[in-house]
């Protein structure tokens, strides 16, 4: 699409002051295999078109699949109906920003026999490093994506992201014991040298080699958790961003919207939004209003510098916008994970929270899954029916360590983090 | 257009499934009186999956032509052959099955409504709310609807067209507690298009009072005590419980990755009040809020006991699992979009209703508590699941207390099951249920009250 689409300026001629249009498209070749055999090539093809349009500071919007002609008449007449039924905002605008030349991120095409080959080989490393290992759902997978937008202000962006990704799901088996279930994954421009080693795989692995004697953890404490890269995504950095975003602000229920500029968390703790990332394939060069993203240090050394503001925000609420939300990055610590544990007295290493989405005030509770109890700094032995809860804004001014190791997943790259003050109870 | 998917499935060389498939949505969001969503959405594909030298391709194409749904079954067929040749296993045949045959419209027959009916809902709830509901942070409403429409030929002779729509509304509202905001929500709506469930929707205002006394008491709750407790599970949590506890560990894929159930067919492994079912159509008493009654390879949906009067009798099954498990496919694969190739899926899962009193199983109660709404949940092998709970009470000696925050429960799906000692007598299936597995669907959960033991996470 070039600036001013024919989509946005067909929108225009339909009745709307303005509108703007961003195309999706999707094409992706994926190899599914299990522990034992090869299951499925998959080859994907899709397009979505998206249409927005405003008129008297209403807004409509609608998507379809491709641009025939027809389906694109009928998207507008979809937009334009919901948008005259809905009340005038003026927060409802088309962004004004500057156009960068479109760009292109990682391979054009998938390499087809890399995929399939990489898979079988994955099949054999599994039967001869970690033989007590089952997988059933693994994903090894090209995707290029190419994103346009443009609107009726003249701003048009593309880019294009073509990155290899692995995602696999696992546990222990052996003697008709089962561990529990875990699943970890991550994407790369590059293809992958070898599967075993992607993420924090390798890790994984063996830990659910060593996890077929599970109990619970002693009675009920207040510990320390252990959190590693792949339990803090979901634990902690996505309610987190939820709380520190636009969105939270508008609606009063952030409980930081009156923290910026304080400290919110442990000198040791920054969060960056990092959406341009050289490493992260999933990130994205402009959002959804067409405006280029950018870097924004959200916590820094513990202080709240900033909020994920978006455009719409931006006007509704008259902030300055800030960043897309896409691409996280927690900066490393000084000590290595092994150190951390070796410090933690009693507690747990955690490698999964499965638990309820936290609220808005940050309560948690939730199993520590492919967890470990620790005590007298020892990893002592793997945990089951044990449960954690606390408060996130609690524990983030709680964090005593952050490892010097991390996992870049291609769309956020973490740490390890420890903090004290959780509840721990084992049935 | 079933004679055309049937006319193009047939020029396959062997096994291949050809469909056709559009996901039409729409999604208003209101927060504060303002409307941030106002969207659309018809997302529309052709594609098909064959089998060859014990291996399967899929292919899919944003359109919807004879052309598209020509290359899609050749390229799935050329995915297949090329996966077959490195992987050289033997060419089993996938299992036959009866022919899936029928169509099923549940669009609605009523006069269609607008956008203007839609905003004017959530208008007219958020101004209800704003009158009723003082000292309120924030209001949400979010109107989703979503219609799958699947056309399905197959070289087996399966034949079949289903339209299966779903509208639900998210009333959410916060407050502030002493010690941060406080939210609850609740999921209204069910079967069907917005014009089937517009009556219902727009007299919420019952409901809501009841949901907005419910967050006044949670904003002044406490933490449960962290540990394992006697609960009554009211029957809005029952169906989270049979999918997540019972219905996950029995889909034949994670009993070949190693599911605890896997062996135990046969064993005792719930009370005798327990039958659990997971049901095709629209469950056993026409209530789910999905319809499915031909899978996406073109099998009849089957009613599947997973669990009859305590004890473990079936799995889920697609046709590559029951090859594996040498057992019968039972209508157990599905596909959400039309990029998605069919896997093991739920379809409408429910404990089966008995016929305890909600108010004797309370009064059973010296000291637990009783959980009344859930939010999210997941499964386990070792049938250890969780969900979170969003809205509940304590119990003491026998009457309800103290209204508790939000919570997460978990336990050992047939541990739970084993200590089950009344099952209600009234059946609730619930509004919204999606599941995430690889790919979100849409699914039916359902069940009633029932009294336990289990964890609960707290202070």
């Amino acid at each position: 699409m070039a600036a001013a689409s024919p989509e946005s300026d067909l929108a225009c001629a339909a009745g709307a002051d303005a509108a703007q249009a961003a195309l999706a498209r999707n094409e992706m070749v994926e190899v599914e295999f299990d522990t034992r055999r090869l299951q499925l090539l998959r080859t994907t093809e899709d397009e979505t078109t998206s249409l927005a349009v405003f008129k008297g500071g209403r807004k409509g919007t609608a998507a379809i699949t491709g641009l025939a002609p027809e389906s694109v008449r009928a998207a507008i007449d979809a937009a334009l109906a919901a948008a005259a039924a809905a009340p005038p905002d003026p927060a409802n605008q088309i962004a004004e920003a500057a156009p960068a030349p479109p760009r292109v991120h990682g391979p054009v095409a998938a390499d087809r026999d890399h995929l399939v080959d990489r898979a079988h080989e994955h099949i054999a490393a599994m039967a001869r490093d970690f033989p007590a290992v089952v997988s059933r759902n693994a994903y090894h997978r090209f995707t290029r994506t190419r994103r346009s937008f443009a609107s009726s202000a003249g701003l048009a962006q593309q880019e294009t992201r073509g990155r290899y990704s692995f995602w696999t799901m696992f546990a222990g088996r052996r003697d008709g014991r089962s561990t529990s279930l875990n699943y970890s994954g991550a994407s790369a421009y590059k293809p992958f040298p070898q599967l075993i080693e992607v993420g924090s795989l390798h890790r994984l692995y063996g830990e659910a080699s060593r996890s077929f004697d599970m109990r619970p953890a002693p009675g009920k404490f207040v510990g320390d958790v252990i959190i590693t890269p792949d339990a803090l995504e979901g634990m902690l950095l996505w309610p987190l961003a939820r709380v520190l975003g636009g969105y939270s602000l508008m609606s009063g229920t952030s409980p930081y919207k009156e923290k910026r500029g304080q400290a919110i968390a442990s000198p040791l703790f920054s969060l960056l939004n990092r959406p341009t990332a050289a490493s992260f394939p999933e990130g994205q060069d402009f959002d959804g209003y067409g405006v280029p993203t950018h870097d924004l240090d959200v916590i820094r050394d513990g202080v709240l510098e900033d909020f994920l503001v978006d455009f719409y925000i931006a006007k509704k609420l008259g902030l300055k916008q800030t960043a897309g939300a896409t691409g996280f990055v927690i900066p490393p610590g000084a000590k290595s994970e092994a150190d951390i544990v070796a410090e933690t007295t009693r507690g747990i290493l955690l490698t999964r929270f499965s638990g309820g989405s936290p609220a808005d005030n940050l309560d948690f509770s939730g199993i520590a899954k492919n967890a470990f109890y620790v005590e007298d700094g020892k990893l002592r032995y793997p945990l089951a029916e044990t449960m954690i809860s606390g408060n996130l804004r609690e524990l983030l001014l709680a964090i005593r360590a952050i490892s010097k190791e991390t996992i870049d997943f291609g769309s956020t790259r973490l740490p390890t983090i420890a903090a004290g003050g959780v509840t721990i109870h084992g049935r | 257009m079933l004679d055309r998917l049937e006319r193009i499935v047939a020029t396959a060389p062997g096994y291949a499934e050809l469909r056709l498939h559009r996901n039409i949505s729409r999604r208003l969001f209101m927060r504060r009186g303002t409307l941030i969503e106002n969207a659309s959405a018809t997302l529309a594909g052709g594609s098909a999956r064959c089998h060859a030298l014990g291996t399967f391709g899929f292919t899919s194409l944003p359109a919807e032509d004879d052309a598209a749904l020509e290359r899609v079954l050749r390229d799935a067929r050329a995915n297949a052959d090329q996966l077959g040749r490195r992987a050289a296993y033997s060419d089993q045949p996938l299992p036959a099955t009866p022919r899936g045959e029928g169509v099923w419209d549940y669009r609605t027959k009523r006069p269609k409504l607008g956008a203007a009916a839609r905003v004017d809902l959530l208008k007219r709830l958020d101004a209800y709310i704003g009158a009723h509901c003082p000292n309120l942070l924030n209001v949400d409403l979010t109107l989703q609807e979503l219609a799958i429409e699947k056309a399905l030929a197959t070289s087996e002779g399966a034949r079949t067209q289903c339209v299966s729509p779903r509208t639900v509304l998210y009333v959410q509202m916060s407050m502030q507690g002493g010690d941060g905001p406080v939210q609850l929500y609740q999921v209204f709506g069910g079967f069907g298009e917005f014009e089937d469930q517009a009556e219902a929707l727009a007299a919420l205002a019952p409901a809501i009072d009841r949901l907005y006394a419910d967050l006044r008491r949670k904003a002044e709750g406490v933490h449960p005590d962290a540990g394992f407790h006697d609960v009554v599970l009211d029957s809005d949590l029952a169906g989270i419980l049979a999918h997540e506890a019972i219905g996950h560990t029995c889909e034949a894929d994670l009993v070949l990755a190693g599911s605890i159930a896997g062996g135990r067919i046969g064993e005792q492994v719930a009370s005798e009040k327990i039958t659990l079912m997971d049901q095709g159509g629209r469950g056993f008493d026409g209530g789910s809020t999905i319809a499915i009654h031909v899978d996406d390879e073109g099998t009849p949906c089957r009613d599947i006991a997973i669990i009859e009067k305590g004890v473990l009798r079936g799995f889920l099954n697609n046709k590559a699992t029951a090859q594996e498990l040498e057992a019968e496919p039972t209508g157990n694969a599905r596909a959400f979009t039309f990029a998605d190739e069919p896997i093991v899926r739920m379809r409408s899962t429910c404990i089966m209703p008995g016929t305890d009193k909600l108010q004797d199983m309370i009064g059973a109660v010296e000291r637990g508590y009783y959980l009344k709404r859930s939010s999210n949940g997941q499964a386990d092998l070792t049938s250890e699941f969780m969900f979170g709970v969003v809205c509940g009470c304590e119990i003491v000696n026998g009457k309800l207390g103290r209204a508790i925050r939000d919570t997460t429960i978990s336990g050992v799906a047939f541990d739970v099951l084993k200590a089950v000692t009344h099952v209600g007598d009234t059946m609730t299936w619930s509004g919204g249920g999606f599941c995430g597995k690889k790919t979100l669907i849409p699914v039916g959960m359902g069940g009633p009250a029932i009294k336990t033991k289990l964890n609960i996470g707290g202070r």
